[in-house]
């Protein structure tokens, strides 16, 4: 009997399958895609690509279809103004980006860009918000394994208005970027005005990351970069975080396009944002 | 002055004087009202607001006497003769018996309703009555003038008549409601040895299901806006096995009635639908039991007395192995993997005294699954969901004709998730504790059945409490209990008026409020946090709103029917599913200042024929439904990524609409027996925040559903059933274009529901043999084939993308998952 109801077990496994489909639906790639951000003291990076058809295959052939890297890319400040520079990086996609040399971010100053390319132009504002100060950053290990460690970062929430926060990484030497960290973006509902304590567990991106280490390890130096945003690139930053979490899912519901930010419809976030910075090792 | 009026009635043969007098007076009034008769709504409003106030006394006696009138005013024909009403009910539920024939003095008079014999003074008394009511001893008595006008006798059940009766079954289909028996559902091939309530439901023309799961769509509406009602009593989670199966024990049903459409006034706070599931009750008599013994899981039922034609008592218990053969499987495994679910279903009917009887139910289920990556401890998840429900239904005889029921009911649901890399924890408890009192007064005879009544219900929702679990733990907001009340009144008419027209007209009127203990967290004018503190049962937000129903229904002749109605109703606890399926994880909602309740309109009509000749009988509805204040997630976000949001600040807010014909056509008498259903639909939704504010169509939208269900008595030992489904594919949202961000490919989407998928269909077979009797035992072994052609059916559809950008290369592919490719199952029933 056993043996028959393994056999059957079996069965309903052999039985379930799964097979490529096509699907034949109205495609809209070759959007512009910014990914554009501005801190307080630092110039202005941007990074331009291009969207691409769901189902079309990149290959060689036509990976440069993904690029955009004869835009011009203009940044205001008032009455100032600064065409970005295009720099050569061909350590990470998309090879190329635009980086300010004239204009530095300042807290509470509106920053414009304006992206002009094959003809079309394509505008957005954003603004640099008061940053919070990293009160306290440590790590702890987990009692049955050493090496698994968490940042602790403990900051005061200013509470005289709602803040937007994101938290970025980068191990030195190991990370060429500051990432995101795990479920990275969050506001101060709930403890508005108190000191808030925020475990940071490292994300990795199955695209650019070699490993899926979500821990640091013992001897790894860490910079936490604390974030602070307007709450239009903050929905944004919410919307991409749930489809990323949500893409492994296949019962996922992420079917949401973010609000555009830009006119003319390109698509990603111009991103002002008030940084403080941490540093701390793991022993 | 009730007892005056029997008095009066007793004597009124002797007493001439005062009867002449009694009769003008009443001829006065019979002219008045036989010119209203022409005009149906007048007399309904009339009798409505005549009724209300005689209600509202809450009188019994007045009541009696006052409806004792109307009756006689209405329904005598002429004033030589005096009516003399007989109401059968059962004595063990005290349900009035609906369907039974008349015989007096030898001649068949009244067939398939409530008994009304017209005496006249000259005839000879006394009189010879024979009764044959369905499924119950016949019996016999002799009528004298003396009788009281409405005489009630209680009848015990014919336990041989009544199997054979139930084969038989009734034949009139009615108009938005179909009924179910345990019957049904026992002939209708088996998903993995089991006989499913809610996959038997799957089948009836308009009621769409979510490919192979539980979930139920019926004419266009949500998942979340059907009403289903175990003994009265709400349940909110009924699915097993991640939704592939009900926790509806089949052995512990007795019967299921579910409306599409012209629901009476005495359901309410669902929008589509109302499934209600009367338990099976213990047996008076014997001990009886089932047990029955499947492939994935087994069962066992017993039922009996506890005290002879006094108290009875049933048990039922179900429970899978999978846990079991998988622990054999998977013992030396990396990995854990642990599955079980069961059911308990206990009830207990006491008649108190001959007018008296209370039945208690209680069920108890629990679903519970574990992964845990043993090799490395690197990943575990869990969940379980569990339902605790008890109810308590009073049934009381009041008068002859009026019976008071009552319902009270608890029940428990709560659901835990867990998900854990290491020792880091994901966790979200969500709970829904609802109490529930339920009073309703019915009055019933020949022409007239009037239902008055009062609900209360009390929700206490935990909505995805959600916390993460570290050494030190990320301390978010904790979300609090969400605490709502609604009180309903409801009053139902039914009017039959010169045997040919029957109007139902119903008024139910709903008070809501959400109240305290709350904490309201929000943002003043000055972009400030600021916070509300409600104390205690203090109200925070309040809706009140009356629901009109009506339904007229004409027999043209004796087999030709027509229908119309009109039904309006309000939902005010919500759930917006967060996954492209139905899972448990999915969290309810009640209704706040943001969350306005939802709204629907329905109209259909309807026509109905029994086609004699071919033992059919054959419907078809036309139906209308809009929706108002439908609601969606935001974002399509899982929810714990919106767990910094107050729990209403998570959805966009729209409206639908869906119409769609149906047919039905059944036969249930002969060696051969079942039914075909297909209904045409469409139903859209408008959502201002969602595709640009366009139109697109409901997930469930559903443009052809044909469902066949075939029964083949082949001789006593055999029989064969037959299932065939064919559904159009579900609507779904797909990516239209993909970009890097943040060193993350994301993606664009399409117009929401744009795609549709592979339509769904399957043939499902089953053989049931009945093996020899061992003396008290007898045995059935069913053999069932589920998806026989193997139809790959889409489940959902995913994404594989390969990437390596170091190469220069990216490529995505759409793949589908199709469960249940051909399933066969074997399962042995021994019933003694």
């Amino acid at each position: 009997m056993r043996i028959l109801i393994l056999l059957f077990y079996t069965s309903i496994l052999a039985f379930s399958c799964s097979k490529e489909i096509e699907i034949k639906e109205d495609q809209k790639g070759d959007q512009l895609v910014v990914e554009g951000y501005i801190e307080n003291d630092k110039y202005a990076k941007v990074y331009l690509t291009k969207s691409t058809n769901y189902f079309t295959k990149i290959d060689t052939t036509n990976f440069m279809k993904l690029l955009a890297n004869t835009a011009k890319v203009t940044v205001y400040s008032g009455d100032q103004f600064e065409i970005l520079t295009l720099v050569k990086d061909k350590k990470k996609f998309p090879l190329f980006y635009y980086e300010g040399s004239e204009i530095k971010g300042e807290i509470g100053k509106e920053y414009r860009i304006k992206v002009e390319l094959e003809g079309k132009t394509y505008e957005s504002t954003t603004s640099i918000t008061k940053p919070v100060e990293i009160k306290l950053l440590t790590y702890f290990s987990k009692a049955n394994n050493a090496n698994n460690n968490f940042l602790n970062l403990s900051f005061k929430d200013p509470g005289e208005e709602q803040n937007y926060y994101k938290i970025y990484t980068k191990r030195i030497g190991k990370d060429l970027d500051f990432k995101p960290c795990y479920l990275s973006t969050f506001n101060d509902f709930g403890f508005n005005g108190k000191v808030f304590d925020f475990e940071i567990l490292s994300s990795y991106s199955p695209v650019v990351d070699s490993d899926s280490e979500r821990f640091f390890l013992k001897g790894d130096s860490v910079i936490v970069k604390l974030c602070t945003m307007e709450k239009k690139n903050h929905e944004y930053w919410k919307n991409i975080e749930a489809q990323i979490a949500i893409s492994a899912n296949p019962f996922g519901l992420s079917n949401n396009n973010p609000i555009s930010l830009f006119s003319n419809n390109a698509l990603g976030v111009w991103c002002g944002m008030g940084t403080s910075y941490g540093i701390i090792k793991v022993k | 002055m009730m007892t005056n009026l029997i008095f009066f009635q007793q004597k009124i043969n002797y007493i001439s004087i005062y009867r002449n007098l009694f009769i003008s007076v009443l001829l006065q009034i019979k002219i008045i009202l036989s010119m209203l008769v022409f005009f149906n709504l007048l007399i309904l409003k009339f009798v409505l607001i005549r009724n209300l106030i005689m209600y509202f006394k809450l009188n019994f006696k007045v009541l009696y006497v006052y409806i004792s009138l109307s009756v006689l005013l209405l329904s005598n024909s002429s004033f030589s003769q005096i009516s003399k009403q007989y109401i059968l009910v059962d004595n063990q539920s005290l349900n009035t018996v609906e369907r039974y024939d008349v015989y007096v003095e030898g001649k068949l008079i009244n067939k398939d309703s409530v008994f009304i014999s017209n005496l006249f003074l000259k005839d000879t008394f006394p009189k010879k009555i024979k009764i044959h009511p369905e499924g119950y001893k016949k019996l016999s008595f002799n009528q004298t003038i003396n009788d009281t006008i409405i005489k009630v006798i209680k009848i015990s059940p014919d336990l041989k008549v009544f199997k054979t009766i139930t084969i038989k079954k009734r034949n009139n289909l009615e108009f938005g409601k179909i009924d179910l028996s345990n019957e049904d559902i026992s002939k209708i091939p088996t998903f993995l040895g089991e006989n499913d309530l809610i996959k038997s439901i799957q089948l009836l023309p308009g009621i769409q299901s979510a490919g192979d799961g539980n979930g139920i769509y019926v004419r266009g509406g949500g998942m979340d806006q059907n009403l289903v009602l175990y003994d009265d009593v709400q349940l909110y989670n009924f699915s097993h096995l991640f939704g592939f199966l009900s926790v509806f024990n089949s052995k512990s049903i007795s019967k299921v009635r579910v409306y599409k459409g012209g629901t009476p006034s005495n359901y309410g706070g669902r929008i589509s639908s109302v499934i209600s599931i009367h338990s099976q009750k213990g047996d008076y008599k014997k001990w009886t039991g089932e047990s029955n013994l499947g492939i994935l899981a087994s069962s066992f039922m017993i039922s009996g007395p506890t005290k002879k034609d006094t108290s009875s008592i049933l048990f039922a218990v179900r429970r899978t192995y999978v846990d079991l053969i998988n622990k054999s499987i998977s013992k030396n495994s990396d990995y854990q993997t642990e599955y079980y679910f069961y059911d308990v279903n206990l009830n207990y009917n006491l008649k108190i005294n001959k007018n008296n009887d209370i039945c208690l139910s209680g069920l108890l289920t629990k679903d519970d699954f574990i992964y845990n990556d043993r090799k490395s401890n690197a990943f575990q998840n869990n969940m379980s969901w569990n339902n605790k429900l008890i109810s308590m239904n009073w049934n009381s005889l009041i008068k002859e004709n009026l019976t008071f029921h009552s319902t009270l009911g608890y029940v428990d649901y709560d659901l835990k998730f867990g998900a854990g890399i290491y020792n880091y924890k994901l966790n979200l408890f969500s709970r829904i504790k609802d109490f529930t009192s339920k009073q309703k007064f019915v009055f019933k005879n020949k022409n007239y059945t009037s239902q008055l009544g009062f609900e209360y219900n009390n929700h206490n929702i935990l909505p995805n409490n959600f916390n993460l679990d570290g050494e030190k733990g990320t301390k978010y907001l904790k979300k609090s209990n969400l605490y709502s009340n609604d009180y309903n009144i409801f009053f139902d008419q039914t009017f039959i008026i010169l045997d040919k027209l029957q109007i139902n007209a119903g008024l139910r009127y709903v008070f809501y409020n959400q109240k305290g203990p709350y904490s309201k967290y929000f943002y003043n004018s000055s972009n400030q946090l600021d916070s509300l503190l409600y104390s205690p049962n203090e109200t925070i937000f309040s809706y009140q709103n009356p629901e009109p129903r009506i339904q007229i229904e004409y027999n043209l002749n004796n087999q030709k029917r027509i229908y119309a109605s009109f039904t309006k109703m309000y939902q005010y606890i919500h759930l917006a599913p967060v996954s492209s399926i139905s899972l448990p994880t999915d969290t309810w909602v009640p209704s706040s200042a943001l969350i306005k309740p939802q709204i629907a309109n329905q109209y259909s009509i309807g026509y109905a024929d029994e086609i004699k000749k071919y033992n059919l009988n054959f419907t078809t509805e036309l139906y209308y439904k809009k929706m108002e204040n439908q609601i969606e997630y935001k974002d399509g976000a899982m929810s714990v990524l919106s767990i910094q949001n107050a729990f209403d600040e998570n959805f966009y807010f729209g409206s639908g609409e869906s119409f769609g014909i149906e047919f039905l056509i059944k036969k249930e008498i002969g060696k051969w027996d079942g039914w075909m259903g297909y209904t045409l639909s469409k139903s859209i939704r408008n959502f201002d925040a969602i595709s640009d504010g366009k139109t697109f169509y409901a997930k469930n939208d559903r443009r052809h559903d044909l469902s066949t269900v075939i029964n083949y008595e082949y001789n006593k030992r055999l029989d064969f059933s037959l299932v065939f489904v064919f559904k159009s594919g579900n609507a779904m949202t797909i990516p239209t274009s993909r970009y890097f961000i943040q060193d993350n490919i994301v993606n664009t989407y399409g117009a929401k529901n744009s795609y549709r998928i592979q339509p769904y269909n399957r043939l499902d077979i089953s053989v049931n043999y009945k093996l020899k009797n061992l003396g008290r035992f007898k045995n059935v072994v069913n053999f069932s084939i589920y998806n026989i052609y193997a139809r790959q059916n889409p489940f959902y559809i995913y994404y594989e993308t390969a990437i390596n950008l170091k190469k220069f290369f990216i490529e995505t592919k759409a793949k589908q998952v199709s469960l249940f490719t051909i399933l066969p199952s074997i399962s042995w029933r021994c019933e003694f």
